[in-house]
């Protein structure tokens, strides 16, 4: 009995929570303006992303937590992606060039 | 030490030595980039006239072709072509005029642009010229992309018809890195379409993006400035470049920026002794 | 105030040929600004042509057309020399015309 209470009991904590924070949107919108800001570095900054970005501010301006963590991971998967992109073609171009 | 771990210092060893470098120099000279690029071009449009590349999509797509040839008999640029002629001729506020910034007043010169200033020390456009000139002489520079700029450049550029592409790189390190520059722009992927200017001006040349023939790399600055049906107006070669950034869905840079005067000095290097066709009519 | 009108007309043995680009923005009224909001509408009604003070083509335009519109059609008849007149008149009263003569 103890050890089915015990299981309910835990089963309750990691259940998910139904609606992001403000917190939680507060930070993800951080780490997608940190991962735009890398792109930006390479000028490599894409659309979709700043779209996305833009997206999550106006979210969390609306206090629209869910939107806002999904844009702003979205934005920030992007961003990433694009720094990733601009790496490997720091060397990847070569194989382009007409020779 | 064990094997393995001997293995793993070599390892770091040789990277540390020869990898590792953020973008490894390209081995090539300017000249033979230049030959290369129109060797290709030669060999994958055989049937192309080598100054016929001015024409871009009209000089791969005979059915295009026949409508441009329509459209010429009255050029949709020749209100700008007009408005451009006239503007070039007015004097600024202190009695000075465009001719006097430009080599032989300004007449016959844009197969020279774009340049590498050494004393400034950087790569200098038709319209960066047109620019420096307005501010040298108190006048305020003008917007890039369409409206005036277009209209002086497409004027310019008229006076050019004809004359090829003779663009220079001086033997300063500083230009044959801005030269090196817009050669890796052109060749670099960027955007959530991960295209490069070469991924569909020199892979896809002569081929169909949707409703447009792609226009060969060779050549392709030559009808600048253009009117396109597309804009309904008059854009330079800053309109094409940031509105082409944005098409990959990369943002695009502001025009004039260091980056794609490196570009345009690259792309026009690659195209000398394709004659100036601008001001031009595209899609 | 140079003319918006651009007209270029070749006589031939039986048959004129007229070509004319004009200068105007043609706007449907449809069309919305980078702000939103909606450019009003702006294009040119009819064009007419006359040859010799006789009418031979008017031209009911409209929103349909785009920007710039140009022109191009032929008529039996006429000789180098004659007189060619283009007339346009848009949905806010403005208008313009030009005289050339058949080359």
């Amino acid at each position: 009995m103890k050890r089915f209470v015990v299981f309910i009991a835990l089963a309750a904590l990691a259940a998910p929570a139904s609606a992001a924070t403000q917190a939680e949107a507060e930070v993800a919108l951080a780490a997608a303006k940190q991962a735009e800001a890398e792109a930006a570095k390479y000028d490599n900054r894409w659309v979709p992303a700043e779209a996305a970005l833009k997206a999550a501010e106006t979210a969390v301006a609306q206090q629209a937590w869910d939107t806002a963590v999904a844009e702003a991971n979205k934005a920030r998967a992007m961003g990433l992606r694009a720094v990733e992109q601009s790496k490997e073609q720091e060397t990847a171009w070569h194989d382009a060039v007409i020779r | 030490m064990s094997h393995r771990r001997t293995v793993r210092w070599l390892v770091v060893l040789a990277v540390c030595l020869f990898g590792g470098a953020a973008s490894p120099p390209d081995s090539s000279t300017p000249a033979a980039d230049q030959k290369a690029f129109q060797d290709y071009f030669r060999s994958r449009f055989p049937g192309v006239p080598f100054a016929d590349f001015a024409n871009g999509p009209y000089a791969v797509d005979a059915a295009m072709r026949k409508q441009w040839e329509e459209i010429m008999q009255f050029p949709p640029y020749d209100f700008a072509l007009d408005e451009g002629k006239t503007a070039f001729a007015v004097k600024f506020a202190n009695g000075k005029s465009y001719a006097d910034c430009f080599a032989n007043g300004g007449i016959g010169v844009r197969q020279n642009y774009p340049y590498f200033d050494t004393k400034t020390g950087d790569v200098v456009t038709l319209d960066l010229a047109i620019n420096r000139c307005r501010e040298a002489n108190g006048e305020k520079p003008l917007k890039y992309g369409t409206g005036m700029m277009a209209s002086l450049t497409a004027y310019m550029a008229e006076t050019s018809r004809g004359k090829s592409f003779d663009i220079k790189i001086p033997d300063d390190p500083r230009a044959r890195e801005a030269y090196e520059a817009g050669k890796q722009f052109f060749y670099t992927r960027r955007g959530q379409l991960n295209f490069s200017c070469a991924s569909c001006h020199v892979t896809a040349a002569g081929q169909r993006m949707r409703g447009d023939i792609l226009a060969p790399a060779i050549g392709i600055l030559a009808a600048f400035p253009i009117y396109r049906s597309d804009w309904g107006s008059m854009g330079t070669i800053d309109r094409r470049f940031t509105t082409c950034s944005a098409q990959m869905r990369s943002v695009p840079l502001p025009p004039q920026d260091v980056a794609y005067r490196n570009l345009e000095y690259f792309l026009s290097y690659m195209g000398n002794g394709v004659p100036i066709s601008g001001p031009g009519t595209r899609p | 105030m140079p003319s918006t009108i651009r007209v270029r007309a070749q006589a031939g043995d039986t048959v004129t040929e007229v070509q004319a680009l004009i200068q105007h923005p043609m706007d449907s009224g449809f069309v919305k600004d980078s702000n939103g909001v909606l450019i009003p509408p702006h294009h040119i009604e009819t064009v007419t042509f006359e040859h010799n003070g006789k009418i031979i083509l008017t031209a009911d335009w409209g929103p349909a057309v785009s920007k710039d519109p140009y022109i191009k059609f032929s008529f039996k008849g006429g000789a180098k020399g004659d007189a060619l007149t283009v007339t346009w008149v848009d949905n806010l009263g403005k208008t313009d015309m030009l005289e050339a003569k058949l080359a």
